[in-house]
């Protein structure tokens, strides 16, 4: 019966949580005895006791959602309660949770808490349906609740210099810049320009010095700023999914990863709407494979990108991917792009490409920043290039097929050549579009919808129609 | 079919009218002391906003709220339930219960004095509000969910 178990407290770290999303407001208090500037005692006392209002708001609204977050699990699912004006109440039943995740940073580690993250097909793409710090002791009574009774498959740990090798694909120096820039900028705040000059901005320099043998001033600046934060960015990364490991349990596809922010992810096989097979030029070139999954809950945690199997060379890569998600080795039938196709693949970057070398021709004219602008019209060139590179890549891949009881689509996304395998009941509909050059060619754009939280759309380019539209009869 | 027919019994509650009276009255009474404050500065501009206010309100109380709860239907079909809103713009959406993953109930102060509270019907990729049922009819609901789920996980095993 639901009645016989009481319902728990969450634990008191929950409290800290909210108060770090009310820092703003705490930090109000401290604008606000700035701009009072209080000129005697009685002031000081005054606008001390305004700003201690706000902390005590801040505090007091903390712990009330504390104390009034409650839940309880029962033999059907998970009950909540929470809410202090606004009482919520709901009910979670297990068969609909697609993913549990565990995760414990350094913070909430030192006093023992664990956050778990709940999701089913419900509710928000960016945020999970229910999440919640437990102590050690709760969270791992509900893993063992998960784990009760299923099989565990062979554990594949992947090597520290895959993770490494990825930590670098993955980061980029914008990120890192997110951390550098602030840091810099604070720091010179605090303590004040001159001890700044000294300190942070003569310890560029070294960089400047090397750079300054070829490059202007500026130019080694952002060199030396860039690899600083693709460095940062790459540390992050590499701490977040070091020690990366998956497997089957029973039922479920379990991840395992990180090393001072670790983290957990059960989730349900039969509620996964695509399982993808990952490959970016760069792993092209390296001979390497990644994988990963789309489901209600994936994505969602801090640093995931449903990512299965980080990157790792063919042959063993196709004994992982088949092991962990029993998709089928070979494809049953297979249509592939219609040939000719690749002009309208690489179309768009050849057309940037001719904009960015005009726009480099005027400056020249024009004699504005010369060196600079060299340096950035050579960059531009060899991303739109590396793009282009790319888009001929995923034209030589594109195609569709039936694997089992997978629709296959190979596509591009981004920077990345994905082949989908969609089990059949995930697929929602499939359209087949034709503007007026494909009806001429007879090749048509096939659009995939699939069974998610959002709405997501695989997208293959120049398929031929009349052979698209067979497969699609196959898929109904 | 799990369902026990109730009819066409519409299931939200005749106190929705006085809890959406009472929420346009604090909201009025909130505004109002905010033009207040701006009278200080800008007298004629507040009396013409305060006075705005009021006909708005007028209008919201005698003549919005009750075509709102005229328009405003819940009712269980079959396996499913019918949800129709709106007074200017017509909604109508039937929801299976074995499409619902499940039900959020919520209740606020004046629903609490009310006894009536809100569900929230959630889907995959979208979901639905119900509002102002009675508890008992928004936990019959709830149910039915649940029913329906079992109902979908027992035949998703056997497949």
């Amino acid at each position: 019966m639901d009645t016989n178990t009481k319902y728990k407290k969450t634990h008191p770290f929950s409290m800290l949580k909210h108060l770090k999303i009310s820092v703003i407001l705490i930090l109000l208090t401290v604008l606000q005895q700035v701009m009072f500037d209080p000129q005697n005692w009685f002031e000081i006392i005054s606008s001390l006791g305004v700003s201690s209002l706000y902390v005590i708001a801040v505090v007091a609204y903390s712990v009330s959602l504390y104390r009034n977050s409650k839940y309880r699990l029962t033999d059907s699912g998970i009950h909540i309660k929470e809410g202090i004006i606004l009482k919520k109440k709901y009910k979670m039943p297990y068969n609909r949770i697609q993913t549990v995740a565990f995760s414990r940073d350094l913070v909430a580690s030192l006093f023992g808490a664990v956050k778990i993250s709940v999701d089913t097909p419900a509710g928000s793409s960016r945020k999970c349906d229910a999440s919640a710090y437990l102590s050690k002791k709760n969270a791992n009574s509900v893993r063992q609740m998960i784990e009760k009774g299923n099989l565990h498959s062979e554990f594949y740990r992947s090597k520290p210099n895959n993770i490494l090798l990825m930590s670098i694909f993955w980061s980029n120096p914008l990120a890192g810049m997110l951390f550098i820039v602030p840091v810099i900028n604070e720091s010179g705040n605090i303590v004040g320009t001159e001890v700044t000059r000294n300190f942070v901005v003569n310890s560029l320099s070294p960089g400047n010095k090397f750079f300054l043998m070829y490059f202007s001033p500026a130019v080694s600046l952002l060199a030396v700023l860039l690899l600083s934060s693709w460095f940062i960015s790459g540390l992050v990364v590499f701490q977040r999914y070091v020690r990366f490991g998956s497997y089957n349990l029973g039922d479920f596809l379990v991840v395992s990863r990180g090393l001072i922010n670790t983290g957990t992810i059960y989730t349900r096989k039969k509620g996964v709407c695509a399982f993808t097979e990952d490959q970016s030029l760069l792993m092209k070139i390296l001979g390497l494979y990644s994988a990963g999954i789309c489901v209600a809950g994936s994505g969602k945690l801090k640093g995931d990108k449903g990512l299965i199997i980080p990157p790792v060379r063919e042959k063993q890569f196709v004994e992982k991917f088949h092991a962990l998600t029993g998709v089928g080795k070979y494809e049953d039938k297979s249509l592939s792009v219609a040939k000719g196709a690749m002009i309208s693949y690489i179309l768009f970057p050849a057309i940037l490409l001719a904009v960015i070398t005009a726009v480099f021709v005027l400056d020249m004219v024009v004699d504005f920043e010369r060196e600079l602008s060299l340096v950035l019209f050579v960059l531009l060139v060899l991303i739109v290039m590396w793009w282009m590179a790319l888009r001929i890549f995923a034209y030589k891949r594109a195609h569709v097929g039936i694997c089992g009881k997978c629709f296959v689509a190979c596509s591009f996304k981004k920077l990345t050549v994905k082949k989908y395998y969609i089990p059949f009941d995930k697929i929602c509909r499939i359209e087949l579009n034709q503007n007026f050059i494909q009806k001429k060619s007879g090749s048509c754009t096939m659009n995939i919808y699939i069974y998610y939280e959002k709405k997501m759309v695989v997208t293959v380019r120049q398929l031929p129609k009349a052979d698209a539209e067979k497969m699609a009869a196959m898929v109904k | 079919m799990f369902v026990k027919s109730v009819g066409f019994r519409n299931l939200i509650s005749e106190r929705s009218i006085w809890v959406w009276r009472i929420r346009a009255s604090l909201l009025l009474s909130v505004l109002e002391l905010m033009t207040g404050g701006l009278f200080v500065f800008y007298s004629i501009t507040a009396f013409i906003v305060a006075v705005a206010l009021l006909m708005v309100y007028f209008v919201l109380i005698l003549f919005y709220l009750p075509s709102l709860y005229l328009n405003s239907m819940c009712y269980i079909k079959d396996d499913s339930v019918v949800v129709k809103k709106g007074v200017f713009t017509h909604k109508y959406s039937q929801i299976r219960f074995s499409d619902v993953q499940y039900c959020v109930i919520s209740q606020g102060l004046i629903q609490k004095k009310y006894k009536v509270c809100s569900v929230c019907l959630m889907m995959a990729g979208s979901s639905e509000w119900v509002y102002e049922l009675s508890l008992k009819d928004a936990y019959d609901i709830k149910l039915y969910v649940e029913k329906a789920g079992a109902i979908v996980s027992a035949d998703n095993k056997t497949t």
